[in-house]
Formats: C-alpha cells, sequence, structure tokens
C-alpha cells in the first residue's frame, strides 16, 4: 500500500497536476460560491475541458474541484445565509449569526479549517477501507454484483427528496435510456429508430451537460435577473487564536468519522452528514444552547462532516464502480471519459490512478485552504454575479463541451433534449440523481443480470439462493418500502388528527 | 385610479407566473410516460429471441424493466387520484416568467440547429446575447461584455489550447 501511496505522491513530480489542483480548487470556489450551483454541475461542466488531457492530470483537477465545491457553498452560506450547496445549509444555521455580529472573517477561517481537516482524517479512512473492499468485492459474482448495483440505485431513489415512487421511475427512466444502442452481448441495435448515431449509446456527457446545466440555466430565467444578493464585508480574517482551532479538535475528529461513514452509504451523502453531525454535536456539546446563534462548535460539526464525506463517497465509487451520489455519477462519467472503469480491478491494473486521487485530497487541502483564505473576498462577491450572465455563460460552455465531446453535433441535440426533458421532470418534482445514476450502472447491471442467468441455466434462485445477494436485494427493496411506509404513516396520522 | 393600479399589478402578476393545478399536471406526466414506457415495451418484446436457451436475449432486460416501470406508474397515477379525492391538496406547479422559459427553450433548439450552419463562435455570441435578455438583462455594458469575454474564453479554451475543430 505504502508503495503505491508513493507511486500517487509521485504524480505531483509533474507541474501540470500542480496546475490541475490550483484549477480545480479554483473552479470549484467559483461553482461552490454561487447559490444553486453545486459539484455535480461543476464536474459536468468541466469535463468538456479535459478532453485530450493526461488522465491523472484531469482527475487530479476534478478531485480538487469536487472538494472545493463542496466547501465553496459554506462562502455564501456564512456571508449571505444563502447555501451554494444543500449541504451547506447547516453551516448557515452558525455561520450567518457570525456574520451579523461582525465575526464573518472568523467564521470563514473555522470553517475552512475544519473542512480541510475533515478532508485528511476522511481521507485516512478512505485508504485504509478502500484496498480491502475492492479485495473483497473481487470474489462477487455476476448475481452479486447485479444485487450490489441495484441497492445503490435503490438507496439513492429511495431517499431521493419527494415521493419514493418518483424516485423509482426516474430510475427507471435512466435504465431504460442506458439500453439504448447496440446490445453488448448479441449485437442487435435497441430503440435506434434506426439511426446509427444511437447505436453506440446515448452519450453520458451531453446528459450530464443537459440534465444539470440546462435545466439550471431554465431556473435562472424563471428567477430572472431580479434574483440578486449582496455579500457582507469580511473583517478580521486569519484572527482566529489557534486554542480556538486547537480546542475543536474533538469535534472535527467526530464529524469527519460521521461524514465518512454516512458518504460511503449510497444516497445520504454530504447533507445528511452534516444535518447528523450538527444534531450530535449539539447533543454532545457544553454549550448547545449556542448552537443556531453563532456556535463555532455548531460550524465547525457542519463543515467538517460534509467534506469528509466527500472522500467517503469515493470509496464505493473507487473499490466497487458503484457511485454513491449524484455527484459520484458525475465523477463515473469523468473517469470513463478518460478510459478508465472504476472498481475492483482498478487497485490492481491501474493502482496509480486510485492512489493519485488519495495523494490529491491530502496535496489539495492546503491549496483549497490556501485559495480559501486568500481569496476569501473574492469568492463572496462571485455570489453577486448576476444570474444571467452565469446562465449566458453556462449555456454557451454546454453546447461547446457537448459538441467537442465527439466532434459531431449528434450529443449537442442529445444534451438539448436532455435539458428540456429534464426540465419537465424537475417541475413534475421527479429527482434528477436517480436518472444519471441509472443510466452510469444501467449496462453493468443488464450484463451481470444476463450473465447471472445464463451461469445458472436460466435459474432465477442465483438472485435469493445466495446469502449476500439476498441480504442485497432484500435492503435494495427496504429503500423503498421504508419511506413509502414512512410516508403513508404520515398521512394516516394527518387524516387522524383532521 | 387605485382599483386600476391593483388590477395592473395582478396582470403583470400573471403573465409573471403561471399556476397550474399540481394534479392535473402529474397526471399528465405520468400518462406521457406510461405511454412511453408501453411503446418502450413493444419494442423490447419485438427484439430478437435469444439463440441461447438460458439468455433473457436482448429485449429481456428491458422488458422486464418496462413492465416493472408500467406498474410503478400505474401506482404513482393511484396515488395521484386517490391523494386528489381524499385530501382534496390544491397544490400548484409554479412557473415564474413562463414566456421567457418557452422563449428560452426554443431558443436552445434554435441553437442546436444553427451550431453547426453559422459557426460555433457566432453562435455562442448571439445566443448569449438573447439569453442574457430572456433572464432580463437590460445594462448595455453586460449585454455586450458577457457574449464578448465568453467567445473570447471559449476560443481561447477549446480552439487555441484544447485544439477542438469548432464549426
Amino acid at each position: 500500500m505504502f508503495e503505491n501511496l508513493a507511486l500517487g505522491f509521485a504524480s505531483f513530480a509533474d507541474p501540470m497536476v500542480w496546475a490541475a489542483v490550483f484549477f480545480g480548487a479554483f473552479a470549484g470556489y467559483l461553482i461552490g460560491a454561487i447559490p444553486g450551483l453545486g459539484p455535480s454541475l461543476g464536474i459536468a461542466l468541466l469535463i468538456p475541458f479535459t478532453y485530450g488531457m493526461d488522465p491523472v492530470v484531469s482527475i487530479v483537477g476534478l478531485v480538487a474541484l469536487y472538494v472545493a465545491a463542496e466547501y465553496g457553498g459554506a462562502i455564501s452560506a456564512i456571508l449571505i445565509n444563502s447555501p451554494g450547496t444543500a449541504a451547506a445549509v447547516a453551516t448557515a444555521w452558525d455561520g450567518y449569526p457570525l456574520t451579523k455580529s461582525g465575526r464573518a472573517g472568523e467564521a470563514l477561517t473555522v470553517s475552512i479549517v475544519s473542512s480541510g481537516m475533515g478532508i485528511v482524517v476522511s481521507t485516512l479512512f478512505l485508504v485504509a477501507t478502500a484496498v480491502p473492499l475492492s479485495e473483497f468485492a473481487l470474489k462477487f459474482g455476476p448475481g452479486e454484483y447485479f444485487a450490489l448495483a441495484l441497492v445503490g440505485l435503490s438507496l439513492v431513489s429511495g431517499l431521493s427528496t419527494g415521493s419514493p415512487v418518483k424516485g423509482a421511475i426516474a430510475m427507471f427512466i435512466g435504465l431504460a435510456l442506458a439500453t439504448v444502442g447496440l446490445d453488448v452481448q448479441t449485437g442487435v441495435p435497441r430503440f435506434t429508430g434506426g439511426n446509427p448515431d444511437f447505436f453506440e449509446g446515448l452519450p453520458l456527457v451531453p446528459i450530464l451537460l443537459g440534465l444539470y446545466a440546462l435545466t439550471e440555466v431554465l431556473v435562472m430565467i424563471e428567477d430572472g435577473a431580479a434574483a440578486k444578493t449582496k455579500s457582507a464585508p469580511i473583517k478580521k480574517l486569519l484572527a482566529v487564536p489557534m486554542s480556538t482551532l486547537f480546542g475543536l479538535k474533538t469535534v472535527i475528529a467526530r464529524s469527519s468519522l460521521i461524514g465518512y461513514v454516512i458518504g460511503v452509504i449510497p444516497g445520504a451523502g454530504p447533507s445528511i452528514a452534516a444535518f447528523l453531525s450538527y444534531a450530535i454535536s449539539k447533543k454532545m456539546s457544553k454549550t448547545p444552547e449556542q448552537f443556531g446563534k453563532g456556535s463555532l462548535e455548531g460550524l465547525s460539526s457542519s463543515e467538517a462532516a460534509n467534506n469528509a464525506a466527500v472522500p467517503g463517497s469515493l470509496a464505493p465509487l473507487l473499490a466497487l464502480g458503484i457511485p454513491g451520489s449524484a455527484t459520484a455519477a458525475v465523477m463515473i462519467g469523468a473517469l470513463m471519459v478518460q478510459g478508465i472503469q472504476p472498481g475492483p480491478l482498478l487497485f490492481t491494473k491501474s493502482p496509480e490512478i486510485p492512489y493519485t486521487i488519495f495523494a490529491s485530497l491530502w496535496v489539495g487541502v492546503p491549496v483549497m485552504m490556501f485559495l480559501g483564505l486568500a481569496g476569501a473576498r473574492v469568492w463572496a462577491k462571485v455570489a453577486d454575479i448576476p444570474r444571467p450572465a452565469i446562465a449566458a455563460i453556462v449555456a454557451g460552455i454546454c453546447f461547446v463541451g457537448a459538441y467537442a465531446s465527439s466532434n459531431s453535433m449528434f450529443p449537442v441535440y442529445v444534451m438539448v433534449a436532455a435539458g428540456l426533458v429534464g426540465y419537465v421532470l424537475r417541475k413534475l418534482d421527479f429527482p434528477l440523481a436517480p436518472v444519471i445514476l441509472a443510466l452510469v450502472l444501467g449496462e453493468m447491471m443488464e450484463i451481470n443480470f444476463r450473465r447471472a442467468l445464463i451461469t445458472t441455466q436460466g435459474d432465477w434462485a442465483v438472485f435469493y439462493s445466495s446469502p449476500l445477494t439476498g441480504i442485497l436485494l432484500a435492503m435494495a427493496a427496504l429503500a423503498f418500502l421504508l419511506p413509502a411506509f414512512g410516508a403513508l404513516q404520515g398521512f394516516v396520522r394527518k387524516r387522524r388528527a383532521a | 385610479m387605485a382599483e386600476s393600479k391593483e388590477r395592473g399589478r395582478t396582470s403583470r402578476l400573471e403573465l409573471n407566473e403561471l399556476r397550474l393545478a399540481m394534479w392535473l399536471c402529474d397526471l399528465a406526466g405520468s400518462g406521457i410516460l406510461l405511454w412511453v414506457f408501453w411503446i418502450y415495451l413493444q419494442h423490447a418484446n419485438a427484439l430478437r429471441r435469444p439463440l441461447n436457451a438460458a439468455d433473457i436475449g436482448a429485449g429481456g432486460f428491458p422488458g422486464l424493466l418496462a413492465l416493472i416501470a408500467i406498474a410503478a406508474l400505474l401506482l404513482l397515477l393511484g396515488i395521484i387520484i386517490f391523494r386528489h379525492v381524499v385530501t382534496r391538496r390544491r397544490a400548484s406547479l409554479v412557473i415564474q416568467r413562463p414566456l421567457f422559459v418557452v422563449m428560452t427553450m426554443a431558443l436552445l433548439v434554435g441553437q442546436a440547429i444553427l451550431f453547426d450552419r453559422i459557426g460555433a463562435i457566432v453562435c455562442v455570441g448571439g445566443f448569449s446575447l438573447a439569453i442574457l435578455l430572456a433572464c432580463g438583462e437590460r445594462r448595455p455594458m453586460h449585454l455586450v461584455g458577457v457574449p464578448v469575454a465568453l467567445t473570447a474564453f471559449i476560443y481561447a479554451v477549446f480552439v487555441l489550447a484544447l485544439g477542438v475543430k469548432l464549426p
């Protein structure tokens, strides 16, 4: 393991890798600081810039963007009470009261340090668990793989906001889209309408751009130019005594562990990690009454946990090839563009890739902290960028990015169609994350499903005879049934009360 | 006078906001998806049967998927109707600035059609100006500056740095 880690750190001998870290972190802050834009959209928009780049350079840049965008959400949460990402909602509870009392600089410093430490600690857990997880996954048969992918999908769909039935339907839409193109096993064209453009399947990057970026453009059009924010002045940046930061060590360590564990679970992710960690820290605090009124402990717990969830979400992605969140699904798309297939074989075939990611998470922290603190005033102003300008820029990059993905117009048409359909789905409260996840996992699921049946001569018992497959499929079913049961219970309770 | 002012405000609000009954939109959306999955099922069933008896073939997985999706959509339709009849909930689907949203959708489709005909750089510049206007931007400096800066950025990064041959 240490040899491979050294291999990962050795990648940083290339100045281009450093440039990628700086550029990724810069772009991440830019995206994260703008309320409404998040890491998924940021990575989707950055993918076109990585065409033709060295895989290591591009991956390091994307990881830096992922981490910085997750932190960037805290800036607007602290300064203007408008969380840039869902994971920064709990950050605003204490960050904004600190800003109102003239302690914005202190709040920013504590949040940046907590985020950085969260990533450092969580990456330690990632390094310790990802390799054993990938070795364990090497023993999986096709039945287990199918069940595992279904669990990941079901958790994301079942736990997504809104109706679990709509989450399931969104998942089926994604799976159906994944079946378009030539059948991998028989070579039969499916759902192509005879158009050869569809033979290779629907291109992932344009769909990502359409679903995440173009839908956001249409939402910005709805808001219009009236949607304005105004950041507060920052005073006393870096004026936080070391003793204050040192006093938060227990909160940071505990929140990092919570963040990592929650990050590993598909469908959970940074926002749940932040809320859970905030609640636990409040319960364990000596001054719980300060929470929500400008508590540094509250701010630190939320930030350490939501950033620690990022390395957590990379564990199933790298070790099993199963993305546990929408952002991880976009990340898988970015890796696929570079010809990298995440999964257990990645650690044996191309160890330099996962270990460079581990190294970049550590190396990226000081860069992220430097950029965050040095540019705090700039990031605060980023939230003030007029929405019409952002909409025009995002749309322009989408069109050129989609075209550049294969130097043809087909991806552009796919992107526009995905954007329009995505907007309608979003308005009807269908979550978009399961569509992307299912699109990414669809082919792997179908291949393993059919392979499992072929190896057992068509015996469907393969899906419940193995204890692991049975447990995983039961978990997948529970992921839908439990939220549905909860909704039914709530409905009955409301009816009784009325 | 005050009454006419009030009326004016209401009509402006009506233009700025489109409210539709959520249950009707849900019904329409689910109905369309049901139709799409029905067609998908027909296509899946029409795919060639597998030569290997143990394999479910090219249409097996999509067929199974379509059946489950249709069942889920029927369940959703049932839930929508049940909720409407029993709870009489009056939730609305709200679209702010609907005319501009539709206009932007048309702009995106138009940009896709014209992208390779009039050239990427001209297209991005022109359509970014149109999107700025649709989004409510009226400041001349922004209307000129953003498209110029964006096209310059795209040219520098994609054409000069990445070597992409844009139409």
